[in-house]
């Protein structure tokens, strides 16, 4: 293929992201990620900003998805894997041993590349979360249940089954259960690991939607394998490769004219 | 390809297929390939129809062998309690009773341990004990029954008679209703002993496989608990048991059929007598401990045939338990 066309245009985005607040959420400051000896992160250094969505992209095994598991510490659950370097939120290094996962991952939240929904209703499956740190009246719980799956773009289809199984949804729908169900806790970051790679393109767009919308409120960070949904979604995209951050870069910029070899090689499909 | 009974069109059909498939034919090496395949298939389907030959004939036979005992004593064969080898009166209410109540009291003691032992493997012991301990209790659910049999009537009847029977029958000696559940001379075995004995048998082979049923809850589920904010505790509680419980009620399911029909352990320590009291430290018999120990000396035909009736209703009993079992367990791979 002839490289008259810009990557921008080769992927057919549209060129109108709005402002960026420029407000720092997450600093990760050299870090680096060891899955027993595998050194799997190499000296990440990366701003998150705040209530914008930043898209991590990059070829399978790049380490995109255990940088997004570190945010959340949620590597912790297995033996041998270690993290090495900061992670700040709010002035606090999350890495720190002294700083309660429960609090973290309450503040954090996680969505995973396929559904899971718990085994309990749709009206438990987002109370259950709330539950583990509040005791709310049941009117009060009804409203906070009611306001998650409006947010999440799902109350209208699941009003009158509450009661009903969570895993009787489709696919769709319950990955948006499964986003709801996180941003009922309120948290402050949204972490989403391919959260649309399980989805047809119907749920998928849906979905994108969605994001769309909650980053008003929320600091997303999403990982993806496909990079019209990074320029559909993000305002900033993060570019690695082989446990490395190669470029980062407005979206709009990172697909019109990135700056490093490697990225225009990846994002016009020369590998990946 | 010409068969004899094929009518003239079909045959001219089969004949334009062969040539129009004419160059798609397989070489020599494949035909044979083809050949072998075919055999191994037949060999394989007759394997698997000798097994449902083997559970049907088991089945006839029973049947015919306690067709006797069904013409003479009908269905009051289950509901009578006398068994007289002499008069020649036959009733398996008694070893219907004890089979009952030794594998409730089996299920009863088991079932929370095993639970216990299952969630603490998979969920909170240290990494490094997690396959010893698995290993130890596949290796616990090995043990020939006849050992555990041996040990519960040398080792475990005489300690539970001292240390356990007499002080609780001394306790409730002037309770009104726990006086008479608790009776019975302290001898050690009976009902009380065989269905502690069940237990530890069945114990191990619960467990493990209550253990099998939560490994396979998926590692993103229990992640998404995580997720949340969520405990250890709380991931156990509100994920894990919920989306396995059908196929740990299978679990359990699957003991209790091994505790019905387990004989040498139970004709061990069970005491062998004949007869249904409420009393659980009082010797009893099963079914199965019944046969064993009577089947030497069924002289007369009727005797004999009640004997198989026993068996029967045995085979019967436990196929039904353990078809629940395998309908609770399959759940989990859906």
């Amino acid at each position: 293929m002839e490289m008259t066309m810009t990557p921008a245009e080769l992927l057919n985005i549209e060129s109108s992201q709005p402002e960026l607040t420029n407000e720092v959420d997450i600093s990760i400051r050299d870090l680096n990620f060891y899955y027993g000896n595998n050194h799997a992160l190499k000296n990440i250094n990366l701003e998150i900003g705040r209530n914008e969505t930043t898209a991590i992209i990059g070829p399978s095994g790049c380490g995109k998805s255990t940088l997004l598991r570190i945010l959340n510490r949620i590597y912790t659950l297995y033996p041998g894997q270690e993290a090495k370097g900061e992670v700040v939120i709010d002035n606090q290094n999350i890495l720190d041993p002294k700083v309660n996962v429960s609090a973290l991952r309450a503040r954090v939240g996680m969505v995973f590349q396929s559904p899971t929904p718990f085994p309990m209703s749709i009206y438990d499956n987002i109370a259950y979360g709330i539950r583990l740190y509040e005791k709310p009246s049941r009117r009060e719980m009804d409203a906070r249940v009611e306001k998650a799956l409006r947010s999440a773009a799902l109350w209208d289809e699941v009003k009158d089954k509450l009661h009903q199984s969570g895993q009787s949804l489709s696919g769709g729908q319950q990955q948006r259960l499964c986003i709801a169900r996180t941003i009922a806790l309120e948290p402050q970051v949204l972490l989403l690991d391919e959260p649309t790679s399980a989805l047809d393109p119907v749920s998928t767009s849906k979905i994108e939607d969605l994001l769309d919308t909650l980053r008003d409120e929320y600091t997303i960070v999403i990982v993806t394998h496909n990079m019209q949904q990074a320029a559909r979604v993000s305002q900033k995209t993060v570019f690695m490769y082989l446990g490395e951050v190669v470029e980062v870069a407005e979206t709009d910029e990172m697909f019109l004219r990135p700056k490093e070899e490697r990225t225009k090689n990846y994002i016009t499909g020369r590998f990946g | 390809m010409t068969k004899p009974n094929m009518t003239l069109v079909e045959n001219i059909n089969a004949k334009a297929h062969e040539e129009a498939a004419g160059s798609f034919q397989r070489s020599p090496r494949f035909m044979n390939g083809e050949g072998f395949n075919s055999t191994f298939k037949w060999l394989s389907i007759c394997s698997a129809m000798f097994i449902l030959v083997i559970l049907g004939g088991f089945f006839v036979s029973l049947t015919i062998g306690a067709w006797p005992a069904i013409s003479k004593f009908g269905l009051s064969f289950i509901w009578t309690s006398t068994w007289n080898p002499v008069t020649e009166q036959f009733g398996a209410l008694p070893a219907i009773a004890g089979t009952l109540i030794t594998s409730a009291i089996a299920i009863v003691l088991a079932v929370p341990l095993a639970f216990a032992i299952a969630i603490y493997i998979t969920q909170l012991a240290p990494r490094w004990l997690r396959h010893p301990l698995g290993i130890a209790i596949e290796l616990l659910a090995a043990i020939p029954s006849i050992i555990y049999g041996m040990w519960g009537l040398f080792f475990f009847a005489p300690f539970f008679a001292e240390y356990i029977q007499t002080p609780i029958i001394d306790a409730f000696e002037n309770v009104p209703f726990l006086s008479t559940v608790f009776a019975g001379p302290a001898i050690g075995i009976g009902m009380a002993t065989a269905g502690i004995v069940l237990a530890i048998m069945i114990l191990p082979f619960i467990a493990s496989v209550m253990r099998d049923v939560i490994d396979t809850v998926p590692k993103r589920l229990k992640e998404s608990g995580y997720a949340i904010g969520a405990t250890e505790w709380e991931v156990t509680r509100a994920i894990i048991i919920p989306h396995c419980k059908t196929a740990m009620a299978g679990a359990v399911f699957l003991g209790l059929g091994r505790a019905l029909g387990e004989t040498m352990a139970v004709t061990f320590i069970i005491g062998n007598a004949n007869r249904i009291t409420g009393a659980i430290f009082a010797p009893g018999n099963t079914i199965a401990s019944t046969i064993a120990n009577e089947f030497q000396e069924a002289y007369t035909e009727i005797h004999s045939s009640a004997l198989i009736a026993l068996g029967l209703l045995l085979f019967i009993i436990t196929f039904i338990v353990l078809a629940i079992a395998r309908m609770m367990l399959n759940r989990i791979s859906s």
